[in-house]
């Protein structure tokens, strides 16, 4: 055999991942022999490749039922493809119910409202006033609102619906219609725009296409020798052209119609006639008035004016499912690149998510006594216990015990690559602790088991209320003591002492509003399982700490700063199912940086804040 | 029948037909390539998976310098080395080049057997006789080039080839007489 014993790859063909192109000759019995070979994989091959593509793609709506190949899961995707199909059926004949009881209520009410306004006008013994001029089309317009009350007939709302529910009449008597049409060039602007815009200009649509077209025939008969008209000139016009001259044709025709007594009479439109010979006698044929210059002249301006109302032609809804092409036709190279670009540039980029969650951690804000160089109430009381010695100060000391928290988080995740993605979002966060603290002195004299002295001050109390202004006032004990409203202000530092050997739980109940500003690393970030380590910083907005129940402190109390910031660490687990979906659970820690108290204040707080958090995420 | 062109276009824009339609094109002769690396079917087949999954992942990269076909084997050929790699069935071949030129070429026998016998006489070779009998005598690389696919020396690779050879002929030789059911 002849055979190349150099490892070239001189043109390797691009893309051909980890092995280069043979140089050497292949055994041409072997070769020959395995060349064409080809065997049927088994069918699960192409299922486990779907699976694995789809995690890669974008579409997909139900976050459990894509991606199970397990057969009840496969009959599960059948239960709930009919389930759906049979809701959005309920759906689509409710809400087509909806919009007919609507349509109807709606023109009805419109009649109605027509019938009153002209009701003291036209009475149906009394016969109206003749319509001449700017005001012929308003009294079609009342008329047939007016037989649309008396009869009940349901009209329609627009040119529009006449259009799409009128035959093709036009297209047989186009004569008739644009010599309508002409006819009404001696009706002013108004007119037509208020054909246009009203929309109860009211066209008995229950006439039938015999009717209408002999209705039309005998407008036809009667206008026909004086008309100017398109069809004069042997160029018929467009369907939709004269679908909508149509209705000028129909509103219009009732104003050629004399009356008994010689008078133009607007009579009422018949609703469902048997037949239009009941009509027949009403409609006699007399000479049209002479067309002046100045008619045709609007007529002319008005041509293109009637011509923007043509009624366009509804999309054609197809039953069923529609023909799904996979392959569009060969594209210009152009255009395939301007198709292909933005793919290629999304193939890149990892989707963005969005995740709500709930966290369940414990909450210990750390508190701790001030050292009291740093409390400036005490300038003023030189008798002050905490300060009249070195000696006490150090021995008072509060106690800080842990309790639960909860908190809600929504957030988003924007990757930055592949594995890093910078996350951020809005929480609230309830978190609830014991300081343990010694109590007040004066409290030391009531009953050890009374409420008085359960609910007794505690110099937690008394620092924490002092500099919200909001001493715990223990009016019983206080009084017993010598303790005064005016005195309560600054009740520790004029006491002499808190009894360090008695001491008491004092409930804390924080609020925060938290926005982390967190940079994760995701380990496996394609795979459906993911672990992401997690860091960043975590902005505290203080909303308010409830102190034995008794204190509530807010932002502007001055107690705690607006804002603190703490540092965030964790790692989170991502179960990631489907590509549109994935649950997380990620174990957190949050330390805050500095004091959540003001300076000023004589209790310092570095809350601390450990626990999990499980959430649903939504990819993009 | 669609071109090659349109095939890779269609997979390119994730087209999920596109790729249902390469993949009935080429899952067939892909899965006899793999199956001629992999001795089990089940892992053959998870092989082919694979090897699917990252032609429709890559198929960015193909810019028809050379046959889709021969880009697909290729692929699939580097998966099944890559799943061969993970039980290390290289460490272990020696470079003895204990059956070299055991025996004559056999290219008159082989066209007279069918697929089959011949899929099964290489699935029965050791795996790095195997392997390195696919990639030289099938394939047509070097022992260069299997060499440094596998980690192996060359001799190694040298010696591994010869070695299924002789044993390809011993079968041969072994079954041809009485196996006339072969006979394609």
């Amino acid at each position: 055999m002849n055979r190349s014993n150099t490892f070239s790859s001189n043109n390797p063909p691009s893309g051909s991942p980890g092995v280069p192109p043979p140089s050497g000759t292949p055994d041409s019995a072997w070769a020959s022999a395995f060349q064409n070979a080809s065997e049927a994989p088994p069918a699960r091959v192409w299922s486990g490749i779907e699976r694995q593509l789809d995690l890669d793609d974008e579409d997909g709506v139900l976050p459990l039922l894509t991606y199970a190949p397990s057969r009840s899961v496969v009959f599960g995707r059948w239960v709930a493809g009919i389930a759906a199909a049979l809701l959005l059926a309920l759906l689509g004949w409710w809400s087509l119910r909806t919009t007919d009881t609507n349509r109807l209520n709606g023109n009805q009410l419109a009649a109605e409202k027509q019938q009153k306004a002209i009701t003291p006008a036209t009475s149906p013994t009394t016969p109206p006033a003749p319509a001449t001029g700017s005001t012929a089309a308003e009294s079609v317009a009342r008329s047939d609102a007016h037989a649309a009350a008396k009869t009940g007939v349901q009209w329609p709302a627009s040119p529009r619906h006449i259009a799409r529910i009128a035959p093709p009449v036009a297209s047989e008597k186009p004569n008739v219609l644009a010599s309508v049409v002409a006819s009404e060039a001696a009706a002013s602007a108004d007119t037509i725009s208020q054909f246009e815009s009203s929309e109860s200009v009211t066209i008995s649509m229950q006439v039938s296409v015999q009717q209408t077209t002999r209705l039309a025939s005998g407008m036809d008969q009667a206008v026909r020798p004086t008309t100017l008209t398109r069809a004069a000139a042997n160029q018929p016009a467009p369907v939709s052209d004269m679908q909508t001259q149509l209705a000028f044709s129909q509103s219009m025709h009732s104003r050629f119609v004399p009356s008994a007594t010689g008078g133009t009479v607007v009579p009422p439109m018949p609703t469902v006639p048997n037949g239009a010979e009941q009509l027949a006698p009403a409609l006699v044929v007399v000479p049209a008035p002479a067309i002046t210059n100045e008619q045709v002249a609007l007529y002319e301006q008005l041509t293109p004016m009637i011509q923007s109302l043509a009624i366009r032609e509804l999309p054609k809804q197809v039953v069923g499912n529609e023909r799904i092409v996979w392959f569009s036709p060969e594209l210009p190279q152009s255009e395939k690149m301007l198709d292909e670009a933005p793919k290629s540039a999304r193939k890149g980029r990892q989707k963005a998510w969005i995740s709500a969650g709930m966290a369940a951690s414990s909450f210990n804000p750390s508190v701790a006594m001030r050292p009291v160089s740093g409390l400036a109430y005490t300038n003023n009381a030189p008798t002050n216990a905490l300060t009249s010695g070195a000696g006490p100060v150090p021995a008072l000391a509060l106690d800080s015990r842990a309790g639960r928290a909860i908190a809600l988080q929504m957030s988003v995740g924007i990757p930055l690559s592949d594995h890093w993605t910078v996350e951020s979002g809005v929480g609230l966060l309830n978190g609830q602790s014991v300081v343990q603290s010694p109590v007040r002195s004066s409290a030391l004299s009531a009953d050890k088991n009374s409420a008085a002295f359960a609910n007794a001050p505690t110099l937690y109390t008394d620092l924490v209320g002092n500099s919200a202004n909001q001493m715990v006032a223990n009016s019983a004990l206080d009084g017993n003591n010598g303790y005064t409203a005016t005195a309560q202000r600054n009740a520790f530092v004029t006491s002499t002492s808190y009894d360090r050997a008695v001491v008491h739980g004092v409930s804390n109940t924080y609020q925060f509003v938290q926005v982390p500003v967190q940079l994760s690393y995701e380990l496996r970030p394609r795979r459906k399982f993911g672990l992401a380590f997690l860091t960043g910083m975590v902005s505290n907005l203080f909303v308010r700490n409830t102190v034995a129940d008794a204190i509530t402190v807010k932002t502007q109390d001055g107690v705690y700063r607006p804002i603190t910031v703490a540092g965030t660490a964790g790692m989170r687990l991502r179960f990631r199912p489907d590509k549109h979906w994935s649950a997380s659970l990620a174990g957190t820690f949050q330390q805050s940086l500095h004091s959540i108290t003001k300076p000023e204040v004589g209790v310092q707080a570095l809350p601390q804040n450990m626990g999990v958090c499980f959430s649903v995420d939504r990819h993009f | 029948m669609l071109d090659e062109r349109t095939l890779v276009d269609g997979c390119r824009n994730q087209d999920r037909a596109a790729q249902r339609l390469l993949y009935e094109r080429f899952a067939g002769k892909l899965f006899a390539v793999c199956k001629r690396y992999i001795k089990d079917p089940d892992e053959a087949a998870d092989v082919l998976q694979d090897s699917f999954v990252k032609v429709f992942r890559h198929m960015d990269q193909f810019r028809f310098e050379c046959p889709l076909e021969a880009w697909l084997k290729r692929i699939a050929i580097n998966t099944a080395l890559k799943h061969l790699r993970k039980n290390k069935p290289f460490d272990h071949m020696t470079d003895v080049e204990e059956v070299a030129n055991f025996l004559p070429q056999n290219a008159d026998v082989l066209p007279t057997l069918n697929y089959q016998y011949l899929l099964q006489l290489v699935q029965e070779l050791p795996t790095g006789c195997q392997t390195v009998f696919n990639l030289y005598a099938v394939e047509g690389y070097t022992h260069p080039e299997i060499a440094a696919l596998l980690g192996i020396s060359e001799g190694t690779s040298k010696s591994q080839f010869f070695r299924a050879r002789g044993l390809l002929q011993q079968k041969l030789l072994a079954d041809q007489p009485i196996r006339t059911d072969y006979l394609p």
